[in-house]
């Protein structure tokens, strides 16, 4: 349903004529109902895939199609027409809503642009509908979102992508703003609201924990790549590749409620995207690099059914017992 | 006398929304904003007075035989040298200061205000051109353009407050173009246009009102300023052209007399400074009690 082919995108470096190496080529596939995982370390570009999924920025190369559609050569009304499909929840609730709009502005408005509740009557009717399925108190609508807690907030922001009726909900880190104690909350919303309305989802997250929570499939990015790609049991639980190996080895608690957000900690320093290392990007933390590691950069490749990995040893050791 | 052409500090207050009362309360509450507030008051009274002619006499009506004569309880404020009522022709400057200042700053703050947030909102495109044309009249000393305007076309008040409103549009065109940059890349926007919000509707119901603080207090310390520069023109005689009455050039008038009558020269010279004082404490006010970071349900 959802498919981005060889994405790209490169960034000028501030103050510099260099660029950064944001996304790498990135290629990957939705379908729907599904839920795909997107974890990785600070910096792997997991925003910048987010944004340029919703159409935010454009790619520097490659296309994001939705049922056959290029998303990347859409403009004006026909883009904004297909973009509903895909919404966003953002992370922080507190900079996500127009400070200055009550609740009900925030999502009559959306309803009214995109005429999707006839007419003001309708529109009220639905926002209300639209609160109580996310679980608000449908009088919330006189609000303005200062007065409401960082959970509340979250769940307008869920409302508000929820609006236009989408399919696929990109949820970039939609918790680790919150307090610990309403993280569950939002994410069994998210799960019942997934079941409820055949949603897809791409989840985004640096605490693998939370990732393997809610995830049918998982994506592993470090460095603008997917390094690692397949059904979440298979790559979390048998990694194949030493990144994600390392990732998972820092995450001891499995349960994201009790979980303190966890910082991935991978041996070594992140590279400077602008400089990437030549050869395979992660030989110089990676405990297995070879010589090939330093010279080719590895291919994504399939190590077993549905599970992909881009790592020359990995790929060496599962080819003999296939 | 040149006016100092500086912006507002340009501090982006994203944050709730003050409730209009409650930020009322704030300017009240503090001294600058009720200082400043009761001297505007006390311009806006004498200019409403000067605007339904409830003046004592008529401002330009002469009295010769009553020429130069001090303050008393027929001339409250004495008179000029052609025997005019100085209290009747200082509302009545006030009047004027009052029309050409509003008339300036509204067309430099709709201009420079929508310039500016084109220039923050678009990319380099509309950026490029915006901020050319705005750093050649940010170039223009205020009264030389005044001065050329008012020389080459007719000389009236509507093309001294063309010429003022000209030259403050990048005040505005420089104070809103860095929230509305910084705006631009905060989650509210994006997500408005994710979720297919046309740019018309983000600009004017998402952007403006997040930088409406900022404009307004840009607005009062234009006013101020523009009161100078009126005044100044005025006072280098090409202001609006006599006897209509004018501050500036009744300070002009009065530095002949103003050793031997101070009064001509102390009730025009009061007027300009309580109206600049006035307006600047006032945006100073507006400044704390606009910034919904001040407290915002005190
Ligand atoms: N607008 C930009 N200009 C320049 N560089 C950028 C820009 N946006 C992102 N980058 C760079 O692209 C790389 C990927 O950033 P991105 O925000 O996608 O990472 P991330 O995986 O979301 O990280 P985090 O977990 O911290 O959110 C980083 O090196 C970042 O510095
Ligand atoms: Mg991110």
């Amino acid at each position: 349903m959802l498919r981005a082919t060889n994405l790209t995108k490169q960034y000028p470096v501030r103050g510099g004529d260099g660029v950064v190496q944001a996304l790498a080529g990135v290629s990957l596939e939705l379908a729907e109902g599904e839920t795909l995982g997107i974890v990785g370390e600070s910096g792997s570009g997991k925003s910048t895939l987010a944004k340029l999924l919703v159409r935010l920025e454009d790619p520097t190369s490659g296309t994001v199609e939705l049922d056959g559609v290029d998303l990347t050569t859409l403009r004006g009304g026909a883009l904004r027409e297909q973009r509903r499909r895909i919404q966003m929840l953002f992370q922080d609730p507190y900079s996500s809503l127009n400070p200055r709009q009550r609740i009900g502005a925030i999502l009559g408005e959306v309803l009214a642009v995109h005429r999707l509740a006839g007419d003001a009557r309708g529109r009220q009717r639905r926002v209300g509908e639209l609160l109580d399925l996310v679980g608000l108190d449908p009088r919330l609508t006189q609000r303005y979102p200062h007065e409401l807690s960082g959970g509340q907030r979250q769940r307008v922001g869920i409302a508000r992508a929820l609006a236009v009726e989408p399919k696929v909900l990109l949820l970039d880190e939609p918790v680790s703003a919150l307090d610990v104690s309403v993280r569950a909350e939002i994410m069994n919303l998210l799960d019942d609201l997934r079941r409820d309305l055949r949603l897809a989802y791409v989840f985004i997250s640096h605490d693998v924990s939370m990732v393997r929570h809610i995830s049918d499939r998982v994506a592993v990015m470090y460095l603008g790549r997917i390094v690692e790609q397949g059904d979440w049991k298979s790559v979390l639980d048998d990694s194949a590749h030493p990144y994600t190996v390392a990732l998972g080895a820092a995450v001891p608690v499995p349960d994201p409620s009790l979980a303190e957000p966890i910082q991935a900690t991978v041996v070594g320093e992140v590279p400077d995207p602008a400089n990437p290392p030549s050869g395979c990007p992660f030989h110089p933390r990676c405990p297995l690099a070879e010589d090939v590691c330093l010279s080719t950069d590895p291919k994504l490749l399939p190590l077993r059914p549905n599970h992909n990995v881009a790592c020359h040893v990995a790929i060496r050791a599962a080819v003999p017992a296939a | 006398m040149t006016t100092a052409v500086t912006p507002a500090e340009t501090t982006v207050a994203v944050g709730a929304p003050p409730a209009t009362t409650a930020a009322w309360r704030r300017l009240l509450r503090s001294p600058a904003g009720l200082i400043g507030t009761v001297l505007v008051a006390l311009i806006l009274i004498g200019a409403i007075c000067a605007i339904a002619g409830l003046t004592p006499y008529d401002p330009v009506a002469q009295h010769p035989r009553d020429a130069l004569q001090g303050p008393s309880g027929r001339y409250w404020l004495g008179t000029d040298q052609f025997g005019r009522d100085i209290f009747s022709r200082t509302l009545a400057g006030i009047g004027n200061s009052l029309r050409v200042s509003v008339v300036a700053v509204a067309l430099s703050g709709v201009v420079g205000t929508l310039a500016g947030v084109c220039a923050g909102y678009f990319g380099n495109k509309v950026r490029g051109p915006v901020l050319a044309v705005t750093n050649v009249l940010f170039a223009f000393p205020p009264l030389l353009l005044a001065l050329t305007l008012a020389t080459t076309l007719t000389r009236n008040w509507a093309t001294i407050a063309l010429a003022i409103g000209i030259v403050y549009v990048p005040i505005f065109v420089r104070v809103t173009r860095g929230p509305v940059l910084s705006l631009r890349e905060t989650d509210f926007i994006r997500a408005a246009r994710v979720v297919g919000l046309p740019t018309r509707r983000i600009l004017a119901r998402h952007i403006l009102p997040n930088i409406s603080a900022i404009v307004t207090v840009q607005v009062t310390l234009s006013l101020s300023w523009a009161v100078l520069t009126e005044a100044s023109l005025s006072f280098l005689g090409l202001g609006s052209p006599p006897p209509a009455p004018s501050l500036g050039s009744m300070v002009f008038d009065a530095k002949v007399f103003a050793s031997t009558a101070w009064w001509t020269l102390a009730a025009p010279g009061v007027a300009i400074v309580i109206f600049v004082v006035g307006l600047n404490l006032l945006g100073d006010g507006l400044r704390d009690a606009l910034d919904p970071r001040n407290g915002r349900n005190s």
